[in-house]
């Protein structure tokens, strides 16, 4: 694969979970410092249908997405309850994260700490394209429904969502779950394009830049987290900076944007918005 | 004949402070309910007790007869109990429109998978909600302000927008907080006509909290008056004008 | 048994260290500061240097550690949040920040000093105290010991002084406390500062026990669910979710599986969300509505 065309196809996988999280964080305000695991879980669940039960490609992304949905339940439930505050989240799902790399380590089925090795190597550019377009199309669909709409009225005041009728644990969950889905989706996607996966390589850095990319490209945007995931990805390989110190930028990026300009690149608009009002068509118009 | 709301006995502390103190109310259909007293009195929080923000420690409060007590604001909404707030809470970074239209898609939910997928008959029903949206902006007069952002918009109008979104719950009661607060004479008076209008329209039961006295006065059916949590007095706006205790309390020395 | 009860007590400490300026912070901001693990490893850092230069002295680490988490911390609150919270930014906002603070933090001393470990000198002699049957090295009864000492300290500062009295005050009612002529932001500072200390102090025993790396500011994660389960907002409930936790781990790591420490510390977590999710001290903050 040609080098532009591999830049292109790891910022088109990395594009699906920045989508993930935009609905999470961008449209529903809840903090995530996880969602890296469930890229991780995806990319699992997906390597090991082939690898091990020789699955065609498109049913073992199925059981990534499957996984990583599956999983989001289990700390769902528990932590997006009505009455608790958002930071019981964000902490139960730091908790999932670094239990989930313990058992990654240690599992027999995941190959441990040695990562698993020889996945086929699946991914071509088309097939991400599919996949981000896929998803794009249903990230449309859920935030112009009511779904969305209840997401959005969450983030707006939950209190005066709940008087909307919406509900507060339902729709968290179900933003959740999307978000996991959709993260899970580029982890399979992932696995089949490295051919290598190790637990090492999802971790709390991860879920930073998926959550950088996010605040960067502005809250209640679909498009400003896509561009910013784009430049994240292909700049750095472009000047080939060395990963610790992209990370330094990183973190200065979200403590820069948010003492200086908190609705990021886009905030709650969108590129279509920047066009002259004859070509306008807001993504949720 | 069985009142449609009632409150029995409840009571509500917070820290060392009864806010509400075994307190019993009950409004038939079709009335109109002033709530009024000091402030601190416990009318808001009377109303959180009703809409579901709060549990009371004592009593419970009866829709048609079957509890609201322990339910989830939500389902009482759902229920057909919708509220104003009294510092307004819109959503303010969305349209006019959405504000309005996200109760109303609330209301008649299709599944999730059809949601999803965005089969006709879903994509049918949010193009009526959108509808429906747009009509009740009109009826609160906002029609021009509708992709406006909640947010930017005036302060009378954001009362209005509050008013047109609860209605779009499609409650059988309303519980209006201080519809009218910071209004001049004016806007109060068209307030007071709109609110007239809507009520039997809509086959509306209302509880409003309210200062502005020439509105509860003239506009409600019954008024009920608080007093540090408690029920002081209740009656017909004759009764408690002509009630010693109430003037002592609340209205002031002099006659009104 | 008892020796598993005093080594996970000894742990315990530590947490309780890192959970009690968590939950300072949260207590009177309202706001998990998450750049806190990086505090505790810089503590690490700080007091390693402070060895290298001067005579090795593990009185003399941890005040360097507990001077340095203070100023980190203090700094970190002037150049991200302070402007936060003066706007009166959503608790998101603040999160996402010190976030960015924690990876920036971790990165640069990754990126500068390296990803090697480095030990502490023997400072304290690797004896053993023998009590009732049970042994205990120095460095564990030291640890256990100044935890339960500086906490102590803590309470008598917040329930004796004037300033503690105004946090206390801060704790229940900011605005009240603006109007009331206290200097919020200093009012503030000190809380940071008396985080950050409390961070460093921890971060040098972890440094001393186990080992000083730039990511060891992870561990910090047990400081969350140690004051998840003593409730948060509540520094006993801090203290008594360290020990526990500390304790627990320590039992699961000595008769099930020293691998599975942390799948039990989340399950412990999950289970108190579900059914006791105040914590065991904590109380639930209401939103006017």
């Amino acid at each position: 694969m040609g080098y532009v065309a591999g830049i292109c196809t790891l910022a088109g996988i990395q594009m699906i979970a920045v989508l993930g999280v935009t609905v999470f964080t961008g449209f529903t305000g809840l903090f995530s410092l996880g969602h890296a695991a469930f890229v991780a879980l995806g990319a699992y669940g997906a390597g090991i249908s082939t690898f091990r039960w020789h699955l065609p490609f498109p049913l073992a992304l199925g059981v990534g997405v499957a996984t990583a949905t599956l999983a989001s339940f289990v700390i769902g439930v528990p932590a997006l309850r009505a009455r608790l505050r958002s930071d019981y989240f964000a902490i139960a799902i730091l908790g999932f994260g670094e239990a989930l790399r313990v058992l990654l380590e240690n599992l027999s089925l995941t190959n441990g700490a040695r990562g698993l090795a020889g996945i086929p190597m699946a991914t071509t550019p088309g097939a991400v394209l599919l996949c981000l377009l896929g998803s794009l199309l249903v990230v449309r669909r859920f935030l112009r429904s009511r779904l969305g709409s209840a997401c959005i009225a969450l983030r707006e005041d939950p209190i005066a969502a709940e008087m909307a009728g919406v509900s507060l644990f339902r729709t968290r969950l179900l933003s959740l779950a999307l978000s996991a889905a959709l993260c899970g989706l580029s982890g399979g996607l992932l696995a089949h394009y490295l051919s290598f996966i190790q637990p090492i390589m999802f971790t709390l850095t991860q879920s930073t830049m998926l959550l950088a990319a996010v605040i960067a490209g502005g809250m209640g945007s679909v498009s400003g987290p896509l561009m910013a995931s784009f430049l994240f990805t292909a700049i750095p390989e472009a000047l080939r900076v060395a990963q610790m110190w992209r990370l330094v930028a990183f973190g200065l990026l979200l403590v820069l944007v948010m003492r200086f300009r908190p609705q990021g690149l886009l905030g709650f608009r969108e590129l279509g918005d920047l066009l002259p009002a004859r070509w306008r068509r807001g993504f949720l118009a | 004949m069985a009142s449609l709301l009632e409150c029995r006995g409840i009571s509500r502390a917070f820290g060392g402070i009864r806010a509400v103190d075994d307190l019993s109310i009950a409004v038939d259909r079709g009335e109109i309910l002033g709530l009024i007293g000091p402030n601190g009195a416990g009318k808001t929080t009377v109303f959180n007790l009703i809409s579901g923000f709060y549990a009371p420690s004592e009593g419970e409060i009866l829709l048609e007869g079957s509890p609201l007590t322990g339910l989830r604001p939500d389902a009482i909404v759902r229920r057909g109990v919708a509220r104003t707030f009294q510092n307004i809470r819109l959503f303010a970074r969305q349209s006019a429109l959405e504000n309005v239209r996200t109760p109303l898609l609330q209301r008649h939910p299709r599944g999730i998978v059809p949601t999803l997928l965005g089969t006709p008959s879903v994509r049918r029903e949010e193009k009526r909600c959108t509808a429906r949206a747009m009509e009740l902006l009109d009826l609160v007069g906002l029609a021009p302000w509708s992709s406006a952002a909640a947010g930017t918009l005036p302060y009378g109008h954001q009362r209005r927008l509050e008013l047109a979104r609860a209605l779009a719950s499609e409650p059988a009661v309303l519980l209006l907080d201080e519809p009218a607060a910071g209004m001049n004479p004016e806007e109060t008076a068209s307030l007071t006509a709109l609110l007239a209008t809507i009520a039997p329209a809509f086959d509306l039961t209302l509880l409003i909290i309210e200062h502005h006295m020439d509105l509860v006065m003239r506009f409600c059916s019954r008024i009920a008056v608080l007093h540090f949590g408690r029920l002081l007095a209740e009656g017909s706006p004759a009764e408690i004008r002509a009630s010693a205790a109430v003037r002592e309390a609340y209205l002031g020395k002099k006659s009104c | 048994m008892l020796q598993t009860l005093v080594t996970g007590l000894s742990i315990g400490g530590i947490y309780a260290l890192m959970a009690v300026g968590y939950s300072l912070v949260f207590s009177v901001l309202n706001f998990s500061n998450f750049a806190h693990g990086a505090v505790i490893m810089l503590g690490a850092y700080a007091g390693l240097g402070v060895v290298r230069l001067f005579p090795p002295h593990l009185a003399l680490a941890v005040t360097g550690a507990a001077v340095a988490g203070a100023l980190v911390a203090a700094l970190n609150e002037r150049l991200a949040y302070a402007a936060l919270r003066r706007r009166r930014a959503p608790a998101l906002y603040l999160m996402i920040s010190a976030m960015g603070c924690a990876v920036f933090l971790e990165n640069l001393v990754y990126a500068v000093l390296g990803s090697r470990f480095y030990a502490f000198p023997e400072m304290i002699a690797r004896s053993v105290v023998t009590l009732g049957g049970t042994s205990v090295s120095l460095l564990d009864a030291g640890a256990l010991g100044f935890a339960l000492l500086a906490i102590l300290a803590l309470h008598l500062f917040l329930t004796r002084t004037v300033t503690g009295l105004a946090i206390r005050a801060g704790v229940s009612d900011m605005t009240m406390c603006a109007l009331m002529g206290v200097n919020l932001d200093r009012l503030i500072l000190v809380v940071f500062l008396l985080a950050g200390a409390f961070a460093g102090v921890a971060g040098a025993f972890l440094g001393v026990k186990y080992m000083v790396y730039p990511t060891m500011g992870w561990i910090t994660n047990k400081a969350y669910i140690a004051a998840v389960i003593g409730g948060l907002g509540s520094l006993p409930g801090a203290l008594l979710g360290g020990l526990l936790l500390g304790v627990t781990e320590t039992v699961v790591s000595t008769y099930i599986s020293s691998v599975l420490r942390d799948v039990f510390s989340f399950a412990i977590l999950i289970a108190l969300l579900l059914y006791l999710p105040h914590g065991l001290l904590g109380r639930e903050a209401e939103e006017k509505i």
